[in-house]
């Protein structure tokens, strides 16, 4: 097949938006199904955590988890975007739209996290203990770190990262869908000089948000990578996310037809480097503090290494590095897109799993304690964030049909 | 120009004899843009050719499945590598720390998998990366001298703006005739014909046999030399290849120096000076001391003894530390009759309390325990390895310590007294007073009663004595 650049425009659209007629109902229904099921799931959650008896600690546990979950897959999609454009590169054209889509999506990740800032600032104090007054002043260090944690700063701060995220996502999504429309390759090079401060400032918002977020349930440790660390879990839970959603497409709509099996190499290969990087990141944190042995860093990891969160520690050492490492390492693997699926699924449940084991333990020190509310919160906040997410997809083609650079992506081009 | 006239041949030359006549090698057609050579490469592998192939100065899409190329072995090499690379790293981490020179640090064990994973890691990318370059040397055969190709020069181009598709003489179909047909059909710019190389040429350039051994030989050197050295323990002082810093212009403290009359290095101070910050008018501060004693400038560190009781002149300039001869009977502890000062010469706050915990804590307790019973770590440790040198300090809690006057105790601390070291150098004087602050609470603890307690944390305490 020669494509040039007439033949695009014919090409792509009828394969690559949810415009056409029968799949503009199909994509309606799916968007009302899965914001139903996923309000359903959120309400049960909901009525399981006020029967709990437990001031709602296990459901806010739950819903935090959800939400750093869905909310790590838009931050990742970010930055690949920000990567794409700064190297220019062409491979990528025919799933940038994609990524676009889910970087846009922090707008959903922003009001699920409403309730959680709504929490902390009515005093709830079943999440983070730093803003239990009395517990906070009864601890010494707490109440040296009360300046920067405490409930009116972390909203607000919460309030500029996602303004920071939104502003970036929907600026590189305006100007992309604008060149859908004109071709106009200075769009290009205007996306790519937003990149470069993307980066920058993405790395350090994200680097605060997951300090803020997840770090400070336990306010008494510290760890200055913790935040490369939560960001390289987002590469790979968004890169499985990608390959995911692309072979839904392909197969439950029958879109995007133009994604083959070198694309899907790429994407196999960018999911396996992340990956390397997430156990590469991990690694490093434990080793220094397995190092130096200082009983205010051990701490942290010798909850997690005890009684059954060690089992969980065990699990994502095998499920999240070694059976991936092996089975994303051969080029068939990466090409067949019924294993890079199943792949990208078994990633997505680890990245679930790692967030699990970041936060649940303060909640269970002694050990992982069987509960379905983590579960429903995943499903709820994530059909909440599917709906928004297919939303956004219906407002322009799933394909940026006027890059400059999707010929060279359609035939494969690096 | 029609393409056809544009097609050039390499006519063997006239005056080979035909018997000397190089067989064809190949037949290369020369191809202006990657479009028409992968047309053309379309043509060749549908006309069923075998022995082929295509060469461009960038990677042609759709080029590979046309050639039919096999999947490259190398990754196996390069996956095999990595893993006996991390079996090396662990097995020689196990071997050196655990087995040949167990050596414990900061109570890690001998081997552990966290501390051997670095290695490891950096182990399988040093093989794998090595095995990688090996085996693509070895799968592409390499190194290779020439090639039939390089005598055209027109195939050079195939590095720069050209593409060119070579048919081999070896495909069992290959007919000049055939070929040049086909070449033609694919409107080639060009078509030239390769002759095979001469059997010489393909050999090794003439050098390269000799400056192979020669380079073998001298790398056997080093090892050689270093056998020999190993072999032959020497009393000489090691042979320095490079001085570091070892060799300076400078002088170390108690050597000799021909620069000074006296010979000696350590300068003396000047008489009348007084360094900075030394001057110590002070002597219930700086010597523990009642003013005006005279024997205060003249205690002698090493014998503690005053020089006025021997009846020497008493030192008074800072002509540096006079030595003393020991006397032939030591008095009993000559110390004891010394004015030493009861009282502390500093502010006595709780503030200065804390200050001395804390300094007890960091200097003392390490030999003299927490609780300053003379049983901290060290002392413990000492004790355990029974090496007989180490004189256990006496607990605080004994009579004849909690008797002495705090200035006495102050002159142990800044100068040492029996085995232990002077901390004067060590301990800003300020400091010494604190811990001895904080030494006279640990003694006052083990004889308390209830009168020592304020009244209002009376109320407090636990496990009051019935009486």
């Amino acid at each position: 097949m020669i494509i040039t650049s007439e033949s695009i425009h014919e090409l792509a659209p009828p394969q690559a938006s949810f415009r056409d007629q029968n799949l503009s109902v199909k994509v309606f229904r799916a968007r009302q199904l899965v914001f139903l099921v996923g309000v359903a799931n959120l309400v049960i959650a909901i009525a399981m955590g006020l029967f709990a008896h437990d001031g709602m600690r296990q459901f806010s546990h739950s819903y935090l988890l959800a939400t750093c979950f869905w909310s790590s897959v838009s931050l990742g999609a970010l930055f690949f975007i920000a990567i794409q454009h700064l190297t220019r590169s062409g491979w990528s054209v025919v799933v940038r739209r994609i990524a676009e889509i889910f970087a846009s999506s922090i707008m959903i990740n922003a009001i699920t996290f409403v309730p959680i800032l709504v929490g902390l600032m009515l005093r709830q104090s079943s999440l983070y203990v730093w803003n239990d007054a009395t517990l906070s002043a009864s601890d010494e260090l707490i109440r040296n770190k009360v300046p920067y944690l405490n409930a009116p700063f972390f909203v607000a701060r919460t309030i500029g990262y996602f303004a920071v995220w939104i502003y970036l996502a929907r600026r590189l999504w305006r100007e992309s869908s604008q060149q859908d429309v004109s071709g106009d390759s200075e769009l290009s090079l205007r996306m790519e000089r937003l990149s470069a401060p993307t980066l920058l400032l993405s790395a350090l918002t994200v680097t605060f948000a997951a300090i803020d977020w997840v770090l400070s349930l336990d306010p008494h440790w510290f760890s200055s990578i913790f935040g490369i660390y939560f960001f390289s879990g987002s590469m790979v839970a968004f890169l499985a996310a990608l390959t995911l959603t692309v072979d839904v497409l392909q197969r439950r709509f029958g879109l995007l037809p133009m994604v083959q099996a070198k694309h899907r190499h790429d994407l196999g290969k960018l999911l396996f480097g992340f990956n390397c990087f997430w156990a590469y990141i991990a690694f490093s944190q434990y080793l220094l503090i397995w190092y130096a042995n200082i009983p205010e860093e051990t701490s942290w990891f010798q909850v997690r290494q005890s009684g059954g969160w060690g089992m969980i520690s065990l699990v994502l050492v095998v499920g999240h590095f070694v059976l991936p490492f092996l089975g994303l390492m051969p080029r068939r693997m990466k090409e067949n897109p019924q294993i890079l699926v199943v792949w990208s699924v078994v990633l997505l449940m680890m990245h679930a799993t790692d967030l699990y084991w970041l936060i649940f333990p303060t909640l269970n020190p002694t050990g992982p304690v069987f509960s379905v509310q983590p579960i429903l919160s995943l499903l709820g906040v994530g059909g909440v964030y599917i709906a928004g997410w297919l939303w956004i997809a219906g407002q322009h083609p799933l394909l940026p049909v006027g890059d400059p650079r999707l010929i060279e992506s359609l035939s494969g081009g690096h | 120009m029609s393409a056809s006239n544009a097609i050039t041949e390499k006519r063997e030359k006239e005056h080979h004899p035909v018997a000397a006549q190089p067989a064809l090698s190949a037949m290369i057609a020369e191809f202006p843009t990657a479009g028409s050579v992968l047309a053309a490469a379309t043509r060749v592998s549908e006309a069923g050719w075998s022995d082929w192939d295509v060469h461009s100065p960038f990677p042609v899409h759709g080029i590979d499945s046309l050639l039919r190329i096999r999947s490259t072995k190398l990754p196996w090499f390069t996956l095999t590598a990595g893993l006996v690379g991390i079996v090396v790293a662990f097995v020689m981490q196990w071997w050196m720390n655990a087995v040949d020179y167990p050596f414990w640090i900061s109570g890690k064990p001998f081997f552990a998998l966290e501390a051997a994973a670095p290695i490891a890691f950096e182990m399988m990318i040093l093989f794998a990366a090595i095995a990688t370059i090996g085996g693509m040397i070895l799968l592409n055969r390499l190194p290779r001298f020439s090639n039939p190709l390089f005598a055209s020069e027109r195939f050079l181009r195939a590095t720069s703006d050209r593409f060119f598709i070579v048919i081999s003489a070896n495909d069992p179909k290959f007919d000049h005739d055939r070929v040049m047909q086909l070449f033609q059909e694919c409107s080639a710019t060009a078509i030239e014909t390769c002759l095979a190389i001469d059997a010489r040429e393909g050999r090794w350039p003439s050098l390269v046999t000799p400056i192979i051994v020669v380079a073998g030989v001298l790398a056997l050197v080093p090892p050689a030399l270093i056998a020999q050295k190993r072999s032959n323990p020497t009393d000489l002082p090691r042979f320095h290849v490079i001085t570091d810093m070892d060799f300076q212009p400078k002088f170390k403290p108690q050597r000799t120096s021909r620069l000074f009359a006296d010979g000696r290095v350590m300068r003396p101070q000047s008489a009348g000076t007084i360094a900075r910050g030394e001057i110590q008018l002070d002597s219930r501060l700086h010597q523990g001391m009642e003013y005006g004693s005279r024997e205060v400038a003249a205690i002698d560190r090493l014998n503690v003894l005053p020089i006025s009781a021997q009846g020497g002149p008493s030192v008074t300039s800072n002509e540096g530390v006079q030595k003393n001869p020991m006397p032939a009977v030591p008095p009993p502890d000559p110390l004891d009759a010394l004015p030493w000062v009861k009282e502390f010469p500093i502010s006595v706050t709780l503030k200065t309390m804390k200050r001395g915990q804390e300094r007890y804590n960091i200097y003392c307790s390490s030999c003299h325990g927490l609780a300053g019973d003379g049983d901290g770590l060290v002392t413990r440790r000492a004790l355990d390895l029974e090496q007989g040198t180490w004189i256990k300090p006496t607990s605080f809690h004994a009579e004849n310590v909690r008797n002495q006057p705090v200035g006495q105790l102050f002159h142990s601390v800044t100068n040492g007294v029996r085995k232990m070291p002077g901390y004067g150098d060590l301990i800003p004087v300020e400091d010494r007073w604190a811990i001895l602050l904080y030494l006279r609470a640990l003694q006052q603890s083990r004889r308390a009663d209830l009168q020592d307690v304020p009244t209002e944390l009376i109320p407090s305490l636990q496990d009051l004595p019935k009486e």
